[in-house]
């Protein structure tokens, strides 16, 4: 059986992506982080080895955040968007910014699919076991963000500013 | 495009195990080649590089790490171990001593001192009758 610090060297990154892109600021995200590893450690004697490793701590990850934004009755959400160099690139600035602010209207059950797979790296079998729906409605879920998301692509390269020369383009804030 | 293609077409993204039939005739289907660039510009554009801070980092491995955490109390469960030893010793001597068991049998104390009666000075015989 693996030790927690054996899990946290493993999924601490992704775990910490996972948050981040769930609406959470750097620092609340490295508290629930550590939280996440607490509850990793205190449950290690529930843990099974026949079970999906990273889709247990990922359970976790999940309850974590559930357990946040019902203490905080859901309270609205401020969309995080850093303009580090590191990601200002490819594809583009605006193109980050309008994908940012579809992947907040998502369902939560879409969205929370969708960051599993893009930043946790996990398969459709680990998010289905870390989440509790089947895998088909798995596959389904990203797909639809994933389409929700295109739109908001095509959407941001089709709509101009109102008003403005040719060659802008409207941005959402 | 057809839904089904384009989940398909999602799942390949994914690298979820997919038939190849299905695949091809998705990947052939209008709009497939379109569909497959704006997921991956999607993928693209969401890229997150973010990690926790190495301060976070260093203190959570010192909180998980359980040898670190037996070699910090080791001095302590040494220095209880013996305290608890030396009890014991000293319980077991007590607990001998007041039921007598091991103690030497009762001897005469050692001679201090001599005091000799001389006599006919210190004293004197008395005859029977």
């Amino acid at each position: 059986m693996p030790t927690a610090l054996e899990l946290f060297e493993r999924h601490h990154v992704a775990v910490f992506r996972f948050l981040r892109r769930m609406e959470m600021p750097a620092a609340d995200a490295e508290d629930l982080t550590q939280e996440v590893f607490v509850r990793v450690l205190r449950g290690l004697d529930s843990y099974e080895e026949r079970q999906l490793e990273r889709a247990w701590v990922f359970r976790i990850a999940r309850n974590v955040w559930l357990d946040h934004w019902r203490a905080r009755r859901r309270a609205p959400p401020e969309l995080i968007v850093e303009l580090d160099a590191a990601v200002a690139t490819a594809p583009t600035q605006e193109d980050r910014l309008a994908l940012e602010h579809a992947l907040d209207r998502l369902q939560d059950a879409e969205r929370e699919a969708f960051v599993m797979r893009e930043m946790g790296g996990l398969g459709y079998a680990e998010i289905a076991e870390a989440t509790g729906a089947t895998p088909d409605a798995v596959r389904s879920r990203i797909h639809r963000a994933r389409l929700a998301l295109r739109q908001a692509l095509a959407d941001r390269r089709t709509i101009p500013v109102p008003g403005a020369a040719g060659g802008m383009r409207w941005t959402p804030r | 495009m057809d839904s089904q293609v384009s989940e398909l077409l999602s799942a390949f993204v994914d690298g979820e195990p997919l038939e190849a039939s299905a695949l091809g005739a998705a990947l052939a289907a209008p709009g497939a080649r379109e569909a497959l660039i704006d997921f991956v510009r999607v993928r693209a554009a969401l890229a997150d590089e973010s990690r926790p801070s190495d301060r976070f980092v260093q203190a959570m491995r010192r909180r998980l790490d359980p040898t670190r955490s037996s070699r910090l109390w080791r001095p302590v469960r040494l220095a209880a171990a013996a305290a608890v030893l030396a009890l014991a010793v000293l319980g077991v001597a007590d607990l001998r001593r007041r039921l007598g068991l091991g103690a030497e049998p009762d001897q005469p104390p050692p001679v201090s001192r001599v005091i000799r009666y001389e006599p006919g000075v210190d004293w004197m015989p008395i005859e029977r009758r």
